[in-house]
């Protein structure tokens, strides 16, 4: 493989990688992984059929790095780890592939250590290629901590800032942050791992969008515009919470916490119910707060991003596009406000939300989001009964339900069918009951 | 047949005479249910001192909506109407208890027509007197708007006021009048008993005690007896705020564009996400409560002034201040659509929806100032489980019993087939 010049201009064409190149991606996250994802999914005959096996049939690879990794997804009180052989899967399907090259990507694998870093390129072999999708520090605060509420955190933004700004080595909350987001140590621990040669950064930048995708295209040796962004809601295109609902969202987790639910009540009800008709369904008003930045923090995350591109620029891999971007300010607002108060129809569409998922029937009320149409979001087990006449009711109850242990839906359904036909038995057994008092009295009446 | 004393020289009122049945049929908003909850939590008490108030639950709407054969709920999509067999075990109950006098309460009484008044004398004997609680008119706009608002309504509050004030053909203007026609229900009760059967009661602000006390007089009970414990904001019914009422409205356009049933929009919403707001909060001191606008307060009043003289015209005993009726009262120049709601009041109201949902009521298994709406007992459960389990069960009937019982079973059913696949396949 031949050295890459460093920080090549954003216009220059890239060099597809040799034929036979494994392209792992792995973040970091809010680069645009989702988008850059869902466009590989959409397209995964397109990508075959130019010699680029995007494999499985998810959006992403989350599952299979995270088997990898042996990373647990979930809460503490019900978190599961995905068995090896779903990356496994993956890993046979790039080898007997015909394609000559290969895309697997999740950002969860940014947040590998040596070890596991190490496992990747020994499964991959060692025609892996690493690419490093990076934005700047500072940009990607607000948005980090967001996507942490999405997931059931419970600090403030403002307590949460502070400790993240503060000692890397004391923060004691969100620990994945800096696996995260220590750009200089991930992109040296897979120069460390793979080689200087084998590491690639591209730089996302918010004013050329289409740049990200581009070095994608040009990297796997695709057509320009093949893995362009598909027109997507805010729901598939996961956009950012605004403050006001950041924090509704905030308080919310904080009565799963307290009522002890566990991780897939919260994904079945708030990820994918509440959360999501929020993303979908409403785009924050011209005046409502975002997750933008006070004063003090920006400078502190400004000169932590200086840090980052000078040790990114001293590595020695390849940089698409501009290192300087890293180090833009950001926009700040002087003091961050106190929500006290949420739009009425951040209320509404939440608890729409919430309703439509209680009820088994994703956030939308059997209507697919924009952008995911023809994805099925039921599992493979009900595919076929919610295609089945009145099916959809039948697959919508199996998933309302499903928070309900074996033995608890068993005595419900049997108290249900008991009662019902105790109920539907009622007129029939009075009147007996009558007939037989009758016959009863009638007969002592003769004996009389 | 010689005229009652009205009132006692020292103000109090003279107990009705031994025997008496004292039916109090609202109207609804004038306190009823501080009232109802103070002969509930005290029917021991009551009967110790004379007086039955039959069943067991807080008020009589059940038996009262069964007489009348009025359905509960939204019309099509899920109403109720009991059958007659609920009124029947009131009647029996009352007509063998040891009291000297019943005391039957339910604000539903007050939308009878003639022929359902009729019904009520029929049943209830000679010895019938009807108490009717009022308040001013103008005043119980907004708690009305509210209440319709509880119960699914999804109008705004100005336009609600200007079609029930223009008497237009609007969805809850005939039974707000039904409800609210203060001349046209005291007439058809006085038309019906005399004049000498029926009290009305003024509610009045100043005099928060009062229709408290009148009870507990004309019943012949010592004083305080009717009086409950302070009452937490669900138990109480306390008014919402404007922006809590504005939350409510929208969650109600959600449930009737979805096609929600009455049941599942009491259970999930009135005694969920409403349950929960009026419980575990209190509208901060600066947060707008609801006001009428100018206009609509001036001809509030004017009706208000009619239906004060047509009652004294009724020559029915009257107990409180007449003026009290016809009191001016704060307004607005024109109503402000709240676009922010408080965010706790968001928050209180979506855990009350998440608790509801599993079946929990509105305070996740836990029940608010000892008023237990959930069933958590049920005779065939109990003879297979303890306590616990059946309290677990019926828990996880609430949450699943929107589900037709087909689903239900296929929703078991796969789950007991999944399980064997993979005991039988090895896989925990």
């Amino acid at each position: 493989m031949t050295a890459a010049p460093h920080a090549e201009t954003t216009a220059q064409r890239v060099e597809p990688l040799p034929e036979g190149t494994r392209l792992l991606h792995i973040g970091i996250p809010k680069t645009g992984t989702t988008n850059l994802q869902r466009s590989a999914a959409y397209r995964r005959r397109e990508l075959l059929e130019h010699g680029v096996c995007y494999p499985g049939r998810t959006l992403n690879h989350r599952e299979a790095v995270s088997a990898l990794m042996d990373r647990s997804l979930g809460w503490k009180n019900s978190q599961s780890t995905p068995g090896y052989g779903v990356w496994k899967r993956i890993e046979n399907e790039v080898r007997t592939s015909p394609a000559p090259r290969a895309l697997i990507s999740h950002e969860f694998a940014c947040e590998s250590t040596d070890d596991q870093a190490r496992r990747f390129v020994e499964a991959l072999g060692p025609q892996v290629h690493v690419v490093i999708t990076l934005r700047g520090f500072a940009d990607l605060l607000g948005s980090s901590w967001q996507q942490y509420v999405k997931a059931g955190y419970l600090k403030p933004y403002r307590t949460w800032l502070r400790q993240v700004l503060g000692d890397p080595a004391k923060l004691k909350t969100t620990p994945t942050f800096y696996q995260r987001n220590d750009q200089a140590a991930i992109v040296d621990r897979w120069i460390r791992v793979a080689g200087t040669d084998n590491v690639t950064v591209v730089i996302a930048d918010k004013r050329q969008p289409d740049h990200l995708i581009n070095a994608f295209e040009d990297l796997l040796g695709l057509p320009t515009g093949l893995l362009r962004a598909l027109p997507v809601g805010g729901y598939a295109g996961n956009r950012s919470l605004s403050m006001p609902e950041a924090e509704l969202v905030r308080r919310i987790n904080k009565i799963f916490r307290e009522q002890n639910m566990t991780w897939d009540r919260y994904s079945d009800l708030m990820r994918n119910g509440l959360i999501a008709r929020l993303q979908e369904n409403r785009r924050p008003g011209p005046d409502e707060p975002l997750l933008t930045l006070p004063e003090w923090a920006a400078k502190k995350a400004l000169v932590r991003a200086r840090q980052y591109a000078d040790a990114i620029a001293a590595s020695g891999c390849r940089v698409i596009g501009d290192l300087d971007t890293l180090t833009l300010p950001v926009r700040t607002v002087p003091r961050l406000p106190d929500v006290t108060s949420v739009p009425v129809d951040v209320a509404q569409e939440a608890i729409a939300g919430l309703l439509s998922a209680e009820d088994g029937r994703g956030a939308f009320f059997d209507n697919p989001p924009e952008g995911v149409q023809g994805v099925n979001s039921y599992p493979a087990s009900l595919r076929k009964l919610v295609r089945s006449e009145g099916g959809l009711e039948l697959a919508n109850a199996v998933r309302a339900t499903k928070h309900l242990d074996d033995g608890t839906i068993a005595k419900v359904a049997a108290y249900r069918g008991i009662s019902l036909a105790d109920q539907k038995t009622k007129p029939v057994r009075r009147r007996v009951r009558r007939a037989v008092r009758r016959v009863g009295r009638s007969v002592r009446s003769r004996l009389r | 047949m010689s005229r009652a004393v009205a009132v006692n020289q020292d103000g109090s009122v003279p107990a009705l005479p031994v025997g008496t049945t004292l039916l109090h049929i609202g109207l609804p908003k004038t306190g009823t249910t501080t009232l109802q909850r103070g002969a509930a939590v005290n029917r021991d008490q009551l009967l110790r001192q004379g007086v039955c108030y039959p069943g067991v639950a807080f008020n009589h709407r059940d038996p009262a909506a069964a007489l009348m054969q009025r359905p509960l709920g939204w019309r099509g999509r899920g109403a109720v109407t009991h059958g007659r067999r609920v009124w029947d075990e009131l009647i029996r109950e009352a007509n063998s208890s040891p009291a000297h006098r019943v005391f039957i309460s339910s604000e539903f009484i007050c939308e009878s027509d003639d022929h359902q008044a009729r019904r009520f004398r029929a049943e209830l004997g000679e010895q019938l007197h009807v108490a009717i609680t009022v308040r001013g008119f103008a005043e119980l706009l907004p708690s009305n708007w509210q209440q319709a608002i509880k119960a699914g309504h999804t109008g705004g509050f100005e336009q609600w006021l200007e079609d029930v004030l223009r008497r237009r053909q609007a969805p809850t203007v005939r039974t707000f009048y039904r409800r609210n026609d203060q001349a046209a229900i005291v007439g058809r009760w006085t038309g019906l008993l005399g004049p000498d059967n029926v009290t009305v009661v003024i509610a009045d602000k100043q005099h928060p005690d009062r229709l408290i006390t009148t009870f507990e007089q004309l019943l012949g009970l010592r004083p305080g007896t009717l009086a409950g414990r302070p009452l937490g904001g669900y138990a109480a019914n306390r008014g919402l705020s404007a922006a809590e009422a504005e939350l409510v409205r929208r969650v109600n356009l959600t449930m009737h564009e979805q096609r929600y049933d009455w049941r599942r929009y009491t259970s999930l919403i009135r005694h969920g996400l409403i349950a929960r707001m009026q419980e575990n909060r209190r509208p901060r001191p600066d947060e707008p409560d609801l006001r009428l606008p100018g206009w609509t307060a001036r001809d509030a009043l004017r009706t208000a002034r009619s239906y004060a003289e047509m009652i004294r015209a009724s020559g029915c005993r009257v107990i409180g201040d007449p003026a009290a009726l016809t009191a001016p009262l704060p307004t607005v120049d024109h109503v402000e659509q709240p676009t922010g709601l408080p965010l706790d009041a968001v928050v209180e109201g979506i855990a009350g929806v998440l608790s509801a949902a599993e079946g929990l009521g509105p305070f996740f298994d836990r029940s608010a100032d000892g008023l237990e709406r959930r069933k958590v007992s049920d005779p065939l459960l109990d003879r297979v489980f303890d306590a616990e389990e059946t309290r677990r069960v019926l828990n996880a009937h609430r949450s699943t019993r929107h589900l037709r019982m087909r689903a239900l079973g296929v929703a078991a059913g796969a789950r007991i087939i999944d399980r064997a696949v993979r005991r039988i396949s090895g896989r925990a």
